[in-house]
């Protein structure tokens, strides 16, 4: 009855005209945030933070918030749209998302990412008023055992739902992992992979991994068969989900929140990882497994709802505890410290104002961006009407932006290119990125847990076993392990079959000669990290952690190559090359996106940005001069304008320095 | 004919372009005339927003920038242990319009513990004062039952490997700290990194661990809540009510980070010596000394010599413990 009552305050001091101001500002802000690749929210948040500073607390804070949850609504739409994640939390909407633009349905998966979205956004918003308190308390019982069985669980969980072949995405997952453990090692701080490169030292980071593998892996293969741009303006056929699609994913939308929520609370675990989960458990669950990958509604709505939820859930150990989990929080408990709030346990009583007016503000909020975002879906449905061609040059200038605008460092540029290349030449050996980037994003916390209990327990494995909650954790993942290596046996069989074709698993060729990279390169990590030190159990070394993803990548790589080359000597399957396909016109492009590198910073932003876009257009798609040189300057011009002059992304100014 | 002259407004907008930045660039070339400064000051912060030095940057740039009548622009430059950003400010034109706001961990702990440092602290760089400081503080959870330091090193001595420390990060002035207070208490406590400020109280506040050192700014908010309890600080608080490391019976336990002003050292003395006095008087302006406190820092002037002299001391006792405990490359 009490926090009903504080609740009915709370609306009172959400809905005073100003606070409705700054919510429907932050939700926008964050709308727009989360629909550009290039910038994330906690950019958006650093960005508004010194002009938070003269609002109203209750006002700053309502805005800050509405930014982080209005990204994830906007965060969909690229995905969807464009098969480029708007943001990185919603990397999984792009699997079944993307596949139903195609079909014509992109009007229904933008509409359900919305409806979930503000279904699990309320309902966890519930769950942070009434529960909060107690949940945070609890998060804290998990210790790094917990922590690592958890970690273990759900990267078996989402490679178990992996689509197409069972030992590419374990080499994925290896892979991911190697490339996690680049950078200072945080228990001996000893450089690793890092080649004396001072950008490598704080770790790859996940935006160039993200829209490399993702967004850039695409544009590239857009560029190679520039038709497909047909299927996406043709067939649009309704802007709302129907009734069949509600009965798909309404159960979806509440387990996608619920996991989100609770999942959320843990510290420590970026909403990325639940939404990977509740795809793969929709997958589970599914009726018809095999849709999934291809247009399934509940792909799409499930992970939506998840990350909406996530955040909330985040937001628990926040007020409880005055414990931020993620680099958008501790930007939020900064904000409070500005304002001369002490966070902690007895926040929720001190600032019943704030609390109260936040959690009430986010109901107003999640309602404000339903409204906002149902209108915009055939608004955004147009932006496919732009010129095919056109679309994917700005989204390599997105992309390019959203690399560079992390640090203003010309290296992460260069890592964008190398993943894209990466992502583009796995897209052809049939390898799904999705895996490495979930283990990307779990490495660091695996190997954080497991260390961390090997140094607590001197080096013995029990306590994974003896702890209970660990214990538990350790089971469902040797269950599902183990129901994997019994029915591994029927899946490869598959390999040759006639009706697979080159799609689903990739060509006895380009097996061959991955295997034999994956072998070779798992053989190099290893040397290296037996130089690195690996240690013992007791005290794991800096070369410990990459040591086991070398081996598994290793003895996988070996795995595929030895398939491949006996499984040969039975049938060969002939590759169909895709119509009117034309590698060459992407090799072009990368090469012109890597000039544009190379003199990015020399020349300027807008400068080298007018070129590259003169010279994508003339290779892709000829037209007259006239029209190329005005489409470059529009389009350099008002990328500039956007993201230098309105969000401040820092872009080099070059030889035009003393431009406004 | 639509066309036609589609294209020359094309082309007068093209050329309309191209002419303008050159105008602008004219422009900056004669307020340069004009005596320093007299145009926007940048103020790189090496760290993420919203930490220690972000705050109190934006204090006192803010004030800076109301008394030389220049505004000023904070950037944020994270990476490599704050690294990245200080050699952002090395590669800018050192004409006195690029400053370094850092934590001394950049200049001392981690050039110490690179492989191969982009800089050299006391050659590259000019410090142009010192604002203040954050001390390293000792607490346990508040239901530890250890209410003193003295209490906490008896137990150790008599069960060596028991104790478990938490600690943000490897490497820096907490870690330094801890390292120092084993060695003259001659005790065996197990050194637990975790990923930062927010994950290594979680872990104190769930028990996982017996104790956490971090640096005071970060562990404000749970010494007022009352959830952890300081047990000794490596320097004076007042009204805090904490005995200091030198009260405890361990004075060499005394590593601060320092947070202060650079430039690069290539800029002209006549033009960086302009701001000195400048940062002096904002510093000590009791306005923003008491709006620095609210943000977690200890306010205290120290002189560019001053300043450099405690780095210096500070570089040596670093530089040994760093070798003493392997952290050295």
């Amino acid at each position: 009855m009490e926090t009903f009552q504080y609740l009915i305050h709370g609306f009172s001091v959400a809905f005073r005209p100003i606070n409705l101001f700054y919510c429907f500002v932050g939700v926008s802000a964050g709308t727009l945030v989360g629909v550009l690749p290039a910038i994330g929210p906690v950019a958006a948040v650093a960005l508004l933070l010194p002009t938070a500073y003269y609002l109203d607390p209750v006002g700053a804070i309502i805005m800050l918030v509405g930014i982080q949850y209005g990204a994830m609504y906007g965060g969909s739409t690229t995905s969807i749209l464009v098969n480029v994640p708007g943001e990185s939390s919603s990397v999984v909407t792009c699997l079944d998302g993307y596949p139903m633009a195609l079909k014509g349905r992109a009007g229904p998966a933008l509409g359900i990412a919305a409806f979930g979205s503000f279904i699990a956004g309320t309902l966890s918003i519930i769950g942070l008023a009434l529960f909060a308190p107690a949940l945070g308390r609890m998060a804290l019982h998990l210790g790094s055992p917990e922590y690592f069985t958890l970690m273990i669980m759900a990267l078996t969980i989402v490679t178990y739902m992996a689509r197409g072949s069972m030992i590419k995405a374990v080499m994925m997952v290896a892979l991911g992992l190697i490339l996690s453990t680049v950078g200072l090692d945080m228990f001996t701080t000893k450089p690793r992979f890092t080649y004396r490169l001072l950008t490598l030292q704080d770790g790859i980071q996940v935006i160039p991994l993200v829209i490399g593998l993702f967004g850039l892996r695409e544009v590239l293969n857009n560029f190679q068969s520039p038709f497909r741009g047909e299927l996406l303006t043709t067939r649009i056929k309704s802007f709302l989900p129907t009734l069949q699609d509600w009965k798909d994913s309404i159960l979806s939308i509440l387990r996608g929140g619920t996991l989100g929520f609770f999942m959320g609370i843990l510290p420590g675990i970026s909403p990325m990882v639940p939404t990977f989960i509740s795809y793969g458990l929709e997958k589970k669950l599914s009726k018809h497994p095999e849709k999934f990958g291809s247009g399934a509604i509940e792909g799409v709505a499930g992970p939506e709802a998840c990350n909406n939820a996530a955040v909330c859930g985040t937001q628990v150990p926040l007020f409880s505890l005055g414990i931020p989990t993620n680099a958008l929080n501790s930007l939020l408990l900064a904000a409070f410290i500005i304002f001369g709030m002490t966070p902690g346990p007895q926040f929720i009583k001190n600032y019943p104002d704030l609390f109260w007016g936040l959690v009430a503000s986010m109901c107003v909020g999640n309602a404000m961006l339903l409204v906002l975002n149902l209108p915009l879906i055939p608004l955004w449905i147009k932006v496919l009407k732009v010129p095919f061609v056109l679309l994917n040059i700005l989204i390599v200038i997105f992309c390019i932006i959203g690399a560079y605008s992390i640090n203003q460092q010309i290296e992460d540029i260069y890592l964008l290119i190398i993943f894209g290349l990466a992502g583009f030449l796995t897209k052809m050996l049939v390898y799904e990125p999705a895996p490495l980037i979930l283990a990307f994003i779990l490495g660091p916390m695996i190997e954080k847990s497991l260390r961390q209990s090997l140094l607590f327990s001197d080096g013995s494995f029990n306590v994974f076993i003896t702890r209970p909650i660990a214990a538990v954790f350790l089971a469902v993942t040797a269950v599902i392990i183990t129901t994997a290596i019994v029915t591994a046996p029927k899946k490869s069989a598959k390999y040759t079959e006639k009706s697979e074709g080159p799609g689903k698993e990739g060509s006895v060729r380009g097996d061959r000669l991955s295997g034999l990279f994956g072998l070779l390169f798992g053989i190099f990590i290893v040397i290296e990290s037996i130089r690195l030190h690996v240690g013992g159990f007791r005290h794991p070394g800096p070369g410990f952690f990459p040591l086991l993803g070398a081996i598994l990548l290793v003895g996988l790589s070996t795995v595929l190559l030895f398939r491949s080359v006996w499984v040969s000597s039975r049938t060969t399957v002939a590759v169909a090359r895709r119509e009117r396909e034309r590698p060459r016109l992407a090799l072009y492009a990368l090469i012109g996106i890597s000039v544009y590198a190379l003199i990015f910073e020399w020349l300027g932003f807008i400068l080298s940005t007018f070129l590259l876009v003169i010279f994508l257009l003339r290779v892709l798609s000829p037209r007259k001069w006239r029209i190329i040189l005005l489409t470059a300057l529009i389009v350099s011009l008002s990328a500039y304008a956007l993201f230098n002059v309105l969000l401040k992304s820092g872009l080099p100014k070059g030889i035009l320095e003393g431009f406004p | 004919m639509i066309q036609r002259l589609k294209g020359k407004k094309a082309w007068a907008i093209l050329t309309g372009f191209c002419i303008i930045p050159w105008m602008f660039s004219v422009n900056t070339v004669w307020s340069q005339e004009k005596g320093y400064p007299s145009k926007p000051i940048e103020a790189v912060i090496n760290a993420a927003p919203g930490g220690s030095s972000d705050i109190s940057t934006r204090i006192i740039t803010e004030e800076l920038s109301r008394r030389l009548k220049v505004p000023f622009v904070v950037i944020n430059h994270e990476g490599a242990g704050g690294m990245t950003g200080a050699v952002k400010v090395l590669k800018a034109k050192p004409d006195g319009y690029t400053l370094l706001s850092t934590g001394s961990s950049s200049m001392t702990c981690v050039p110490l513990q690179s492989p191969d440092p982009p800089f050299d602290t006391f050659k590259d760089f000019i410090p142009l004062c010192c604002y203040g400081s954050t001390p390293v503080v000792f607490v346990v959870h508040k239901s530890s039952p250890f209410k003193t330091l003295e209490e906490l090193i008896r137990f150790a001595k008599g069960n060596p490997g028991k104790l478990t420390c938490g600690l943000p990060n490897i490497g820096r002035e907490p870690h330094l700290d801890l390292e120092l207070l084993k060695k003259a208490a001659a005790v065996n406590i197990k050194v637990i990194p975790y990923k930062g400020t927010g994950d290594v109280i979680a872990a104190l506040l769930g028990k996982h661990i017996d104790m956490v050192a971090q640096t005071y700014i970060a562990s404000i908010p749970y010494l007022k809540s009352g959830e952890t309890r300081a047990m000794a600080i490596t320097q004076k608080v007042a009204n805090s009510g904490i005995p200091t490391t030198a009260e405890t019976g361990y004075p060499h336990v005394n590593i601060s980070v320092l947070l202060g002003f650079f430039v690069s050292a290539k800029t002209p003395k006549t033009t960086y010596e302009k701001l000195i006095p400048h940062l002096e008087g904002v510093v000590k302006d009791p306005d923003i000394a008491k709006k620095l406190e609210t943000s977690g820092v200890l306010p205290e002037y120290k002189s560019p010599s001053d300043f450099t002299a405690e780095l210096k001391d500070n570089w040596d006792s670093i530089s040994k413990i760093v070798e003493e405990i392997g952290l050295k490359k």
